[in-house]
């Protein structure tokens, strides 16, 4: 039997700055073995390990189908994040995972997609939309509405360029706070419900981003008609041990890092504290 | 408390069920202290300043560099330019060897404990009326007052313990009258609660007194009631002080009307009456308040101050605060002197020493070097930005902690010191319990204990100390200290140790009144009260008052370094009054700063009924700006405490 | 020897096997220390063994989970991080531990395997032998016969003794304990009627000692449906002290905290350590944003996690043993042990 809590050695392959406290890590394992059999599920979550500092939940940030490397997206928060935010290419962190349940990226097959991220609640929703995109065709409409701070906030901006010149699905972003070079629409996320057209028995929505955010977004969600389990977020505790037993996570008797992270709007209504 | 160890490592700490006080409980800060014993910022090793740098050194070297620097520096400004700061958290044989190296080794009246920030108006009233520097009354007073008068303190975040037991007795239906302007957690369960505008305590006292007498209310058989009411008390009619306090006449005759009623009258107090203009005139206040209703030397009654640090009491006892030696004893007696000259084999220096903060302002002047033992006076010093340059004119800084403090990275010399863990000796408590504690581990490599480093020292400045361990060191104080006579080693080991004076009979209750003899005591003087200095105005127009969270033990020294208790409170807050939020557009969980004529630091806004408009709540804290930082030092004048409970202060947007 | 049948042994011979044991392993037992207070720890020898004790206010789940444990160590000297597991300790002897304890061992058994498998807390279990010793004197706050903890209990032990005076009667509950008595030179003689009779008036007896105090069903069916006034919580949370000693003493608790402890730049360990779900610092996050910022909502977490059907389906029991710690470890004394919470819940809800 092994040790839950010890973590496997990475390797940072690369650092990609997204915004000025925000960085996406690719790591690989170090272990050969390790490398050939990892899988991981869009939704899952690691818990990144930094020896002296800690260890931190982060959602999967790429595609499932190259589990080969994998990608996280960090902010600079606190203890653990800023030691993350000074590592370099070539240096090691710590990894345990995957963690926690996933998006139902199979069930939704054959239904209208809507994705609502917030800020840094992009990175675990990209870890689906990735893998949706390599099988567009199995979806219906694909919107992906954005709405950070500021246009500098936003993370992924190439990729965002690359959505958006994409034909087969519809990105609208917005900003709270516009810069001299901003264009498009300015508010919170929800003032981009009313430029989409959905069927909303037909739609899937899923979204991620900071805890007002999720919960505006749900009450407009359910206001448009939505079926409460075609609702499905994410929720976000305070974690410590990633595997049910450090108590930190649970809200009523489920644990957010096993039972969830992904919940759908009916399971998160009966919790008994939400 | 038990300590749990396991290859010299501390795991854990478990309460004594057998423990007359705790009895089987413990507080947050008692279930997780333990945590710091092994925290990795520990210091190991003494460090020197070396071109501006902290340098680790050998003992030997450090010992030597502090007694060659402090006799150059005594050579050349004189004796008396030492001043020396004592712990309120070390063992009593620490505090004691402390106290002889000043007033002998180093032969400087310059030595004080932070309790003179605390409670030095409490302790100069009490041994002023009743020839004891400590509590008049025991916690288990509390099981037994008739009514309970809570002011100036937060018994809950202040001594889980005092406040477990005053919940307790709330609960029961024993009449609790608190007066404080903040509503706390328990406030709902007491009988009344009175609050007044902040710093008009004064009034409020002394109104109750007034009503007592004029309704003849008093206890029997008192002498000295026409004095009492002719030179003072006349003038604290109720309406006078609704006048000033702001507190409804109706208020203070229940208030009146409930002591009055009941068997005893125990008071609770705190600092929120002492760090004040009026700390002094507030306790005597207090104290001719226990008077009249008889409840002085009574079960269930007296005055019980909320002494906040593990060894506060201890530090009084043996000899740390400057006005008094080992004892308690009065050095200005020349008879005292004598015994004590003739104890220690040496002269004791003649002038009267200067109290803390007096040593603060004058440090580059008169002090050029200061000796600081496990008091991060950075932190706990109002007017913080003062006290730091202060700090930095020093010639030379001598400071012994676990931690590199604020107040040791400005030293010139940190010696590393042993953890509560790590040593032999006593404790006395805030109600005299004198008990031992014994060495759950050995000092960590590098380190020593206070009582160790202090007889070193002594031997480094050249004077024939052996060294001793504290059972010897106890049996030497003990010949000095009559309170501590007839108290063996043997029993303070037993849980719970031993009230002092050494009693035979089980009755801890009425220990004060043994300890008065049949003295009741006598009525004090009647101030008239002063302003408090640092008033509100046009540009400063709130009154701003601090009190520690429930998760500080003084200066958080301590507590940051134990992960569990430092994420109980990451963010500093303050609080404000719901209207004057409104008014001035602030909402719960807003940035601001926070400006007083001294300083400004960084907050978060917490609006709350719990302030009384006009009124600002700042808890202790150190994160982005230290609270200390807007307080005024200014001295109130009889016991020279800085007036750092209240002041005027402002917000402004971030 | 079989499972089930009791037997008999000389309680000095046991005693006496039981120090023969401390050569080879590290026998846990009660002893008194200098104050007279009883605690558990490591025996060298029988002189400090003790027999006649009330528990251990410390609970004994600090041997499987103990307060502070290292789950492993990390060394940054090198090119690539080394990570090394702690080392195996000894085996060991749990002896006289009682029963309640022992039920808040089956309780943390479910707890800690499942999918997610606590390796560190099944090697100690695995490790350990427990003989543990029905209560024949239990403290004024126990409450056991409420919660199934004992005085008594039918599994879970590897060997229960029972404290007849010149002898134990001893259950046997698992091959574990049937070996140790096996491989022992001690005579042991199968329980007569006498015996079982002596037994079964201890147990009256302690039975008797006992006042049912706290009837957990109703507490549960209320805290299950929500039926608690919110004001009741509020007062409750105004109470507590936030002190945290109710759930450290808990043999049920089992939340801890994890953390790094550097021994300078190069190496350290990361340590797990007991967490109360009473402290604010439990579940505030890195923005600042706390779900249960209040003591009301951690007091209330408190007993949802102790009574509520949704664990007790989990769990198989409420999360209560009836050891009466926290009756006496609480602050707010009276107020908010599950005993008092239980009554005044009842009380709340006519
Ligand atoms: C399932 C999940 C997925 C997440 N995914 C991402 C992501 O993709 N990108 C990202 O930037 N952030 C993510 N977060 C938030 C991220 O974990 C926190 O910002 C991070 O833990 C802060 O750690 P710190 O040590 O730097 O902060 P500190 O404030 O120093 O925190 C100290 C400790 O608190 C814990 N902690 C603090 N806040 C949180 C929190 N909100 N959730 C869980 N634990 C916390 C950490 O374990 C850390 O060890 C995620 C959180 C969860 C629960
Ligand atoms: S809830 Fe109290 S009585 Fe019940 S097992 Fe826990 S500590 Fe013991
Ligand atoms: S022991 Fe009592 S006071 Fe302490 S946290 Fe638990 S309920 Fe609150
Ligand atoms: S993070 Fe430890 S239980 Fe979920």
């Amino acid at each position: 039997m092994e040790n839950i809590y010890l973590p496997d050695l990475a390797v940072i392959d690369r650092i990609v700055d997204e915004t000025h406290d925000i960085k996406t890590f690719t790591l690989r394992f170090a272990s050969r073995e390790l490398r050939k059999n990892f899988r991981f599920k869009s939704g899952q979550f690691v818990e990144a390990s930094i020896f002296g500092a800690g260890e931190a939940p982060f959602g999967f940030a790429s595609n499932p189908n190259h589990p080969e490397h994998f990608d996280i997206t960090v902010r600079a928060a606190g203890v653990v994040t800023r030691a993350m935010h000074a590592l370099k290419p070539g240096d090691y962190m710590g990894i345990r995972g995957p963690l926690g349940n996933h998006f139902p990226l199979e069930e939704v097959k054959g239904q209208d997609i809507l994705i609502i991220a917030g800020g840094i609640g992009l990175p675990p929703l990209k870890s689906l939309i990735d893998p949706m995109l390599d099988c567009r065709g199995d979806f219906g409409q694909f919107i992906i509405l954005y709405g950070a701070r500021t246009p500098a906030d936003r993370v992924y901006k190439p990729l965002l360029q690359e959505w958006s010149e994409r034909g087969d699905i519809t990105l609208l972003q917005t900003v709270d706070t516009p810069d001299a070079a901003w264009s498009g629409p300015v508010g919170v996320v929800t003032t981009l419900f009313e430029k989409i057209k959905l069927a909303v028995d037909r739609t899937v929505a899923f979204t991620c981003g900071p805890p007002v955010m999720i919960r505006f977004v749900i009450q407009e969600l359910l206001a448009m008609g939505f079926a409460e389990e075609r609702i499905i977020s994410t929720l976000e505790r305070y974690m410590k041990c990633g595997v049910g037993k450090c108590g930190h996570c649970a809200i009523g008797h489920k644990y957010i890092c096993v039972d969830g992270p992904v919940f759908s709007w009916r399971q998160i209504k009966r919790l008994p504290e939400r | 408390m038990l300590l749990e160890v396991e290859k010299g490592v501390v795991l854990a700490a478990a309460p004594q069920r057998d423990h007359p006080v705790s009895r089987g409980t413990l507080c947050i800060k008692g279930w997780n202290g333990h945590q710091l014993i092994h925290h990795p910022e520990r210091l190991t090793q003494p460090l020197l300043r070396i071109n501006d740098c902290l340098k680790p050194v050998s003992w030997n070297k450090a010992l030597s560099y502090a007694a060659q620097r402090i006799t150059e520096l005594q050579q050349a400004h004189g004796r008396d330019c030492v001043g020396v700061v004592g712990s309120l958290k070390t063992v009593n044989e620490a505090s004691y060897l402390l106290g002889k190296l000043a007033r002998t080794v180093l032969h400087t009246p310059h030595l004080d404990a932070p309790l003179r920030f605390d409670h030095a108006p409490s302790l100069r009233v009490l041994r002023e009326q009743s020839g004891f520097a400590n509590a008049a009354a025991a916690l288990a007073d509390i099981e037994k007052a008739g009514a309970i008068l809570v002011i100036g303190a937060d018994a809950k975040a202040q001594n889980a313990r005092a406040g477990s037991l005053l919940l307790q007795a709330a609960k029961r239906g024993v009449p609790v009258i608190q007066v404080d302007p903040r509503e706390q957690e328990h406030s709902r369960f007491f009988r009344l609660h009175l609050r007044p505008r902040p710093g008009t305590d004064l009034a409020l006292i002394n109104a109750l007194s007034h009503i007592l007498l004029a309704e003849g209310w008093q206890a029997e058989g008192l002498a000295g009631l026409a004095k009492l009411r002719d030179d003072g008390l006349e003038r604290f009619t109720p309406a006078y002080a609704e006048s000033v306090s702001g507190i409804a006449q109706d208020d203070l005759r229940s208030a009146a009307g409930l002591i009055a009623k009941a068997s005893s009258l125990l008071i609770l107090f705190g600092t929120g009456i002492t760090q004040q203009a009026n700390g002094t005139a507030n306790v005597r206040a207090l104290w001719n308040l226990a008077l009249l209703t008889g409840s002085i030397g009574r079960e269930g009654g007296g005055l019980l101050p909320l002494l906040t640090a593990n060894n506060s009491q201890g530090a009084v006892d043996t000899g740390l605060m400057s006005e008094w030696g080992p004892g308690q004893r009065d050095l200005q007696e020349t008879a005292v002197r004598r015994a004590i000259e003739a104890a220690w084999g040496a002269s004791l220096p003649a002038e009267k020493g200067l109290t803390l903060q007096e040593m603060i302002d004058h440090a580059g002047g008169r002090i050029r070097a200061l000796y600081v033992v496990g008091e991060n006076l950075a932190w706990s010093a109002p007017e913080s930005a003062k006290t730091s340059a202060a700090l930095d004119k020093l010639d030379f800084l001598l400071v012994q902690d676990l931690f590199l403090t604020e107040t040791a990275a400005r030293a010139d010399l940190v010696l590393p010191a042993a953890s509560f863990a790590e040593q032999e000796g006593s404790y006395t408590s805030l109600e005299r319990r004198l008990q031992r504690v014994r060495r759950a581990i050995a000092p960590l490599r590098g380190c020593k204990p206070d009582l160790e480093i202090i007889q070193l020292l002594a031997g480094a400045l050249a004077a024939p100390w052996p060294l001793r361990k504290a059972e010897e060191v106890f049996l030497e104080m003990q010949q000095l200290m009559p309170c501590y006579g007839g108290i063996s080693w043997q029993t303070i080991g037993h849980p719970g140790g031993v009230l002092w004076p050494a009693h035979t009979d089980d009755e801890e209750c009425t220990l004060y009144r043994k300890l008065l003899g049949d003295r009741q005591g006598a009525f004090t003087e009647v101030s008239t009260g002063l302003p408090f200095g640092d008033e509100p105005d046009a540009d400063y127009p709130f009154t701003l008052i601090t009190g520690r969270p429930l998760f500080h033990r003084r200066t958080g020294t301590l507590v940051t370094r134990s992960f569990t208790l430092d994420k109980e409170d990451p963010v500093a807050t303050i609080e404000i009054n719901t209207d004057d939020a409104r008014a001035l557009k602030l909402r719960s969980g807003w940035p601001v700063i926070v400006k007083s004529r001294r300083g400004e630091v960084r907050r978060t806004v917490v609006v709350t009924r719990a302030v009384p408009p006009g009124t600002l709540y700042l808890p202790i804290h150190h994160k982005d700006g230290l609270s200390q930082s807007l307080m005024p030092s200014m001295l109130e004048p009889e016991s020279a405490i800085p007036q750092m409970k209240l002041c005027a202060a402002k917000l402004e947007m971030v | 020897m079989q499972a089930g049948t009791r037997l008999v042994v000389n309680k000095q011979v046991f005693l006496d096997n039981l120090s023969l044991c401390m050569q080879k392993m590290t026998v846990i037992g009660p002893q008194k220390l200098r104050g007279g207070e009883v605690t558990f720890g490591p025996l060298r020898s029988l002189r400090r063994l003790t027999l006649d004790y009330v528990n251990d206010l410390d609970p004994l789940k600090r041997f499987f989970l103990p307060q502070r444990e290292v789950l492993f160590a990390y060394d940054l000297s090198g090119k690539k991080p080394r990570l090394l597991q702690p080392e195996q300790e000894k085996p060991r002897l749990l002896f006289g531990i009682r029963s309640c304890d022992v039920q808040g061992l089956a309780h943390m058994d479910g707890f800690f395997q499942g999918a997610c498998y606590d390796e560190l807390y099944w090697a100690r279990r695995r490790n350990t032998l427990i003989i543990s010793m029905a209560c024949n004197r239990p403290n004024e706050s126990c409450f056991c016969i409420c919660c199934n903890g004992g005085p008594w209990l039918e599994s879970g032990f590897d060997l229960q003794l029972t404290d007849l005076g010149e002898e134990f009667l001893i259950d046997i509950g698992s091959r574990a304990g049937r070996v140790f008595l096996e491989e022992r030179p001690m005579p042991a003689v199968t329980a007569s009627r006498r015996h079982e009779t002596r037994r079964r008036e201890l147990m009256e007896a302690c039975d008797a000692q006992m006042v049912p105090t706290a009837y957990l069903a109703k507490a549960c069916i209320q805290i299950t449906n929500n039926r608690v006034r919110e004001e009741l919580w509020e007062e409750m949370g105004s109470e507590c002290f936030s002190c945290g000693g109710c759930t450290h003493v808990c043999p049920c608790c089992t939340c801890f905290d994890v953390v790094d402890c550097p021994e300078g730049a190069k190496s350290g360990t990361r340590v797990r350590c007991w967490d109360s779900c009473q402290y604010s610092g439990f579940t505030r996050e890195a923005s600042g944003h706390n779900p249960r910022a209040r003591a009301k909502e951690r007091v209330k977490r408190r007993f949802y996690h102790k009574l509520s059907y949704a664990y007790i389906q989990q769990d198989g029991h409420p999360g209560c043993v009836g050891c009466g710690r926290c009756i006496t470890v609480c602050e707010a004394f009276g107020l908010l042990d599950i005993s008092a919470v239980v009554k005044r819940l009842r009380r709340d809800g006519q």
